[in-house]
């Protein structure tokens, strides 16, 4: 915001001090309210697309951090024991005080399964993953001083009751005085509901990654009772077969609001280690955690989005420049005669820039608003998604904005719209008097040597980029370095007698290089980030456009040639080919566009076509995954139709900090052992130092060190971009008994879709988590997978079995995909809509700019729909070059990422047809609705009228 | 000789809000097929507007217009143009050429509207221009010439349909007195060679003596027409 305050300083200051500029700035602005409108339409959807991609992220951010209220409250910190440590925890830090923090908690959790089950034992609704809690309801009440925020009031439930959660309530259809069952640790009980309360605070605690609570709170000593059959202080093996053990924990709440609170986290985890030296614990800063994640994914979201809308921006900039440089050309007599009437050259741009910046405040201020629009469109579509999606795993999404988002979408856009119009007007303002005066085309301004010194300049710029790039193994220098260095090049290099060869050299090696340099840059080893798409797109656009405007004469002979050289159509093409600059501008605001329309629609359909690549990938020779607390193996093996199981041992929230940053993230592990090679494993992508993917897995089990990861490990919001890679370590925590291990990475696997996390040994999983390290997953390998997965949910509901098939489990993963590339194809539409716009307001302008032309035209016996005819077939040729250098250049991309061995890898090109059909026919159909308006004005144009007209 | 041009009762008036200006004030008038006529006057006198409503390029409020037997008022739009096409030239002051097109396009696009094939349309344009002296130029656009050239081109445009009347208004009005002298020796000879009916509004008192007859206006009405020896020229 600053920036654009500062920026607008100047021209407040013309405005408000230099009467004759302001009166000409002003006059000139409000002179034809129609083409005013045009000019801020066209200015107002980058500041649009920006505030949007704010609102996205804070919807994200706000939507996520809500699950701060809703499972957490007043609980900040957590410390968890197993049931021996449990009374040296309550001894050490239960009547803990510090000015940081103003309660502490005790409670005890087990997770269950829970059902309602009917006399003849048949179940009739399940929770295959649910918690009982026990907790002291009157301490839970006034716990962090916040009462609302605790969630939990009045009397506890008392023996053989439960006070329910409403979505364990809802889930197993249950009512005040029901009674379900709850099954864990080989036990069972039978509950009666005394009450129903809402998912708030110590009322929501839950320990799993989803955002639902599947919570029952039971009277003291009822979870006691369902593990009296353990020998609790000698747990191992034999109970660790039953099921994860009750946890015994401590939550801490910070001084503060629920959200403000977590900000002392770091200082209270500080202040815990001294009372908690030498017990093997850990405390978890779980609110921070998760507050940490939501900004960290509104963030990532709201970033894929802006990068996406920069293409759009892109297009806006170059519709800008162009409505500018076309104003300049319609005032050329004006501005030649104030000139030679003694204006300074610096007052010119001074009045042209200030008329621009009314122009962008009014644009900039409606965008606003507009963004906020498109947001929520956005908000909605990414709703519908999340709606079919596991609703347990994901917050639901309500719609939030900030005032610092709207303040940073106008500042953006305003700060873009003035650095453009300012460009413009020093461009616009080096004129001839006499050639303005006498409304002579503009002449070529000199300049060679200030061209050769940017040449060489920008070519050193390129060289730099390219040698950093590849040093760094950063995918953007890399990309842009030796497309920067061609550029240059041919620009120091361009002199008239060489322009042509020198040009189709080096934008052909442009292009070139922006066709494969992504997959190159993955090669090195470089993370394809999202903002690589976008310096592909330029590099290979504006090199595109550069080349196609040199051959454009070529272009316009065999149009014309094909067309029978028609009249209205030679005159149509006659414009764009003659004013190469302006159609260049038109032509890179479809092509940047429709470029990245085609790359992710096609991309998108390639994706579709891999579904049985992928489930192949994923499954290896397994089709079904089952998830229990605990997963009896030997019950499965002895289940019909099944030919292997292969237990995981899985930890959903490990601690893992990797050795790249100091960052502590929860992410589940997975141990598999030797039983787990008995079929086809998962693909390996990147077996690193081994020779191939058997000898990493035979490395992983025979040893507790190894870990083995995806693209996505540990990563959040955004494309995949774990910040882990073969060669790094991890160091794996458990949060309840303080258990670590540090694991190097050895491997690369195929995408979590399942999110087992990351890959280590059975062994390794022993030696982290101790005897809650326990079978909850399953790799199952059946005859017939979709019948065995419905079938093991309904007689297994006693370990909450859940059961998926991989092939399933794979179309549900691609169709969301899928969906999310129509929500981002949807955002980058608008983009189209500037170019659409954008054509619109050049027509309108070219009306007026030949109006005498046409009247000359129609006096010499020009058909009044010949001249309208004309126009269309001018807008229509600009939009269908702009189209056909978007979708060649784009598809060219998607066909060389398949060649890639990383990033390609198993992706079959395919040639989305009646997709980029629709594309390019909406796009042609609307640009060309989009002239209608002035081809018909222009018909009309009487030309006595016209040849009379100086204006 | 057949009258080209009559004239009757010609009334224009021009609307602005709720003012009326009468540009034209009950005009009749008459060409004879192969005549120069000059017409002169004041600024403001109505002399383009005339031109402009008896090309048929601007509507009447009242009166008609005939040209070589047709009505012209009385035509569609449509009519009107392909009319103009066919059988009129014009040549403005201010040249209008179509900036995208070089010379020799310029030149054959009446005949192309006239619905002359290209390769006999490019043939008589080029043979108009090297007629007016612009043989090497063909392939210039209109930035790339003189003044005078540019004007010569209009008069090729003009002539390259083989109208059978060419209106021009002051068409040395943007030139120097030598090449307004070229240009207008020009036309002279056109008309006394090819019998072509020119009407020229002017400023210029050598060019409207230059006509065989010359039109004299002042607040929209014909205040003096009168017979002139082309000798005097």
């Amino acid at each position: 915001m600053i920036v654009a305050l500062v920026l607008s300083v100047p021209f407040i200051y013309i405005l408000a001090t230099k009467p004759v500029l302001r009166r000409l700035a002003v006059r000139n602005a409000i002179r034809r309210p129609r083409e005013t409108m045009l000019v801020i339409a066209g200015s107002l959807l980058g500041t649009a697309l920006m505030t949007a991609s704010f609102v996205v992220g804070d919807t994200l951010t706000a939507s996520i951090s809500a699950t701060a209220h809703t499972q957490y409250g007043p609980v900040d910190e957590v410390v968890s024991v197993l049931a021996p440590q449990a009374p040296e925890l309550r001894r050490r830090i239960g009547g803990f005080q510090n000015s940081l923090i103003d309660g502490v908690l005790p409670i005890t959790t087990l997770e269950v399964a829970a059902a309602t089950v009917e006399p003849n034992n048949i179940a009739t609704a399940a929770a295959p993953k649910a918690q009982l809690l026990e907790v002291d309801f009157n301490h839970a009440a006034i716990f962090g001083h916040d009462a609302p925020a605790s969630g939990l009031s009045g009397q506890g439930p008392g023996a053989g009751e439960a006070v329910v959660v409403e979505a364990l309530a809802n889930r197993l259809h249950l009512h005040g005085g029901d009674t379900f069952s709850v099954f864990a640790l080989g036990q069972n009980v039978r509950l009666r509901v005394a009450r129903i309360i809402p998912q708030l605070g110590v009322a929501g605690f839950w320990r799993g990654r989803e955002v639902v609570s599947y919570n029952a709170f039971v009277s003291p000593g009822t979870i006691a009772l369902l593990a009296a059959h353990l020998d609790i202080s000698k747990a191992g093996p034999r109970s660790a077969a039953l099921g994860e053990l009750p946890l015994y924990s401590m939550l801490i709440s910070n001084r503060g609001g629920v959200e403000s609170g977590a900000a002392l986290s770091t200082a209270v985890v500080r202040a815990l280690r001294q009372p908690l030296a030498g017990m093997a614990t850990n405390v978890l800063p779980a609110k921070k955690n998760l507050l940490d994640a939501a900004r960290k994914a509104g963030d990532g979201l709201q970033q894929l989005y802006q990068t996406i809308g920069t293409f759009a921006v892109f297009a806006g900039i170059l519709l800008l420049i162009n409505i500018f440089t076309m104003l300049a050309d319609e005032r050329k007599s004006e501005l030649g005669m104030m000139r030679a009437m003694g204006l300074r050259r610096r007052s010119l741009v001074a009045t042209f820039a200030s008329e621009g910046w009314l122009y962008g405040i009014v644009a900039c201020a409606i965008g606003t608003v507009v963004g906020l629009g498109i947001g929520r469109l956005v908000i909605e579509g990414a709703s519908q998604i999340t709606a079919s999606a596991n609703k347990d795993l994901r917050a639901p999404i309500k719609f939030h904005f900030t005032p610092t988002s709207l303040q940073s979408g106008f500042a953006i856009g305003l700060t873009i719209t003035i650095a453009t119009v300012i460009g413009t007007s020093i461009s616009t303002s080096r004129f001839n008097i006499i050639s303005a005066i006498r409304d002579l085309e503009r002449s070529k301004v000199r300049g060679g040597g200030v061209r050769a010194v940017i040449g060489g300049v920008t070519a050193a710029i390129g060289a730099l980029l390219t040698v950093v790039g590849f040093a760094a193994v950063n995918a953007l220098p890399i990309l842009a370095g030796p497309a920067l260095l061609a550029l240059g090049a041919a620009t120091f290099l361009n002199r008239r007698r060489s322009r042509r060869p020198v040009t189709t050299v080096f934008a052909a090696f442009a292009i070139a290089w922006g066709a494969s340099a992504v997959p190159i840059a993955i090669g090195f080893g470089a993370e394809p980030q999202v903002a690589a798409f976008l310096i592909q797109g330029l590099i290979m656009v504006i090199p595109a456009v550069i080349l196609l405007s040199e051959y454009q004469n070529e272009v316009g002979h065999v149009l014309a040639r094909l067309t029978g050289r028609r009249l209205s159509v030679r005159l149509g093409l006659a414009y764009p080919l003659a004013r190469r600059q302006r159609t260049a501008l038109t032509l890179a605001q479809f092509s940047i566009v429709v470029f990245i329309l085609t790359y992710i629609t096609t991309l998108s359909t390639m994706f579709q076509g891999q579904a049985a690549q992928f489930t192949s990938d994923l499954g290896g020779g397994y089709n079904v995954v089952v998830d229990a607390n605990p997963i009896n193996v030997d019950a499965l093996r002895n289940t019909a139709g099944v030919e292997i199981v292969a237990p995981l041992w899985r930890n959903e929230r490990a601690s893992i900090t990797p050795s790249t940053s100091n960052e502590t993230s929860e992410w589940p592990m997975a141990g598999i052992d030797a039983s787990f090679l008995r079929t086809q494993p998962p693909k390996i992508t990147d077996t690193g130092s081994y020779p191939n993917q058997t000898a990493v897995y035979q490395a992983l089990i025979h040893s507790d060190h190894f870990a083995i990861i995806d693209d996505r490990f540990l990563s959040r919001g955004g494309p995949p971009a774990s910040p882990v890679g073969i060669g790094d370590s991890i160091l794996v925590k458990d949060p309840a008994s303080g258990g670590s291990k540090r694991l190097t990475i050895i491997a690369k696997a195929s995408n979590d879709v399942l999110f087992n996390g990351g890959w280590t040994s059975a062994q390794a999983m022993r030696a982290i988590f101790g005897v809650n390290a326990i079978p909850t997953r399953a790799y199952i390998k059946a005859v017939d997978p979709e019948r065995f997965a419905s079938a093991i949910e309904s007689s297994d509901f006693r370990s909450g079995a859940q059961a998926v098939t991989i092939n399933g489990k794979v179309k549900e993963q691609l169709a969301q995909q899928n969906k999310f590339f129509s929500l981002i194809r949807s955002f980058l539409s608008i983009g189209l809509v500037v170019g659409v716009a954008g054509i619109g307001v050049i027509m309108v302008r070219a009306v007026r700019e030949r109006r005498r032309q046409v009247g000359v035209l129609r006096a010499l016996g020009f058909p009044a729909d010949s001249v309208s005819n004309a126009f269309a077939i001018e807008a229509g040729f600009v939009a269908l070059e702009g189209i056909f250098i978007g979708v060649a250049l784009g598809l060219i991309s998607t066909w060389t990422i398949t060649l890639s061995d990383n990033f390609g890898r198993g992706l079959t090109f395919v040639v989305p047809v009646v997709a980029l059909l629709v594309l390019v026919f909406g796009t042609l159909i609307g640009s060309l609705i989009a002239t209608v308006g002035p081809a018909r004005s222009a018909a009309k144009i009487k030309p006595a009228v016209a040849l009379r007209m100086t204006d | 000789m057949n009258d080209i041009l009559v004239a009757s009762g010609v009334r224009k008036i021009y609307r602005t809000g709720a003012e009326e200006l009468v540009a034209l004030r009950s005009i009749d008038f008459r060409v004879v097929e192969g005549e120069w006529v000059s017409i002169m006057g004041p600024s403001g006198c109505g002399k383009t507007t005339l031109l402009n409503c008896l090309s048929g390029l601007d509507d009447i409020d009242d009166g008609t217009v005939t040209i070589d037997g047709r009505a012209l008022h009385a035509m569609s739009d449509a009519e009107r143009t392909n009319h103009r096409a066919k059988s009129m030239g014009f040549i403005f002051q201010a040249y209008n050429l179509i900036p995208v097109f070089n010379a020799v396009e310029n030149v054959e696009l009446p005949l192309l509207l006239a619905g002359v094939d290209a390769k006999t349309a490019r043939s008589r344009a080029t043979e108009t221009l090297e007629r007016v002296g612009l043989g090497s130029r063909l392939r210039n656009r209109p930035t790339e010439l003189s003044g005078g050239e540019q004007q010569r081109v209009t008069v090729a445009r003009a002539l390259a349909g083989r109208p059978k009347v060419v209106w021009a208004d002051e068409p040395t009005g943007a030139l120097d007195s030598e090449t307004a002298s070229v240009v207008m020796d020009l036309l002279a000879e056109l008309n006394s060679q090819d019998g072509l009916t020119l009407i020229v509004v002017t400023h210029d008192e050598e060019v409207g003596r230059s006509a065989q007859r010359l039109v004299t206006m002042r607040d929209g009405t014909i205040v003096s027409d009168l017979e002139l020896s082309r000798s005097a020229s």
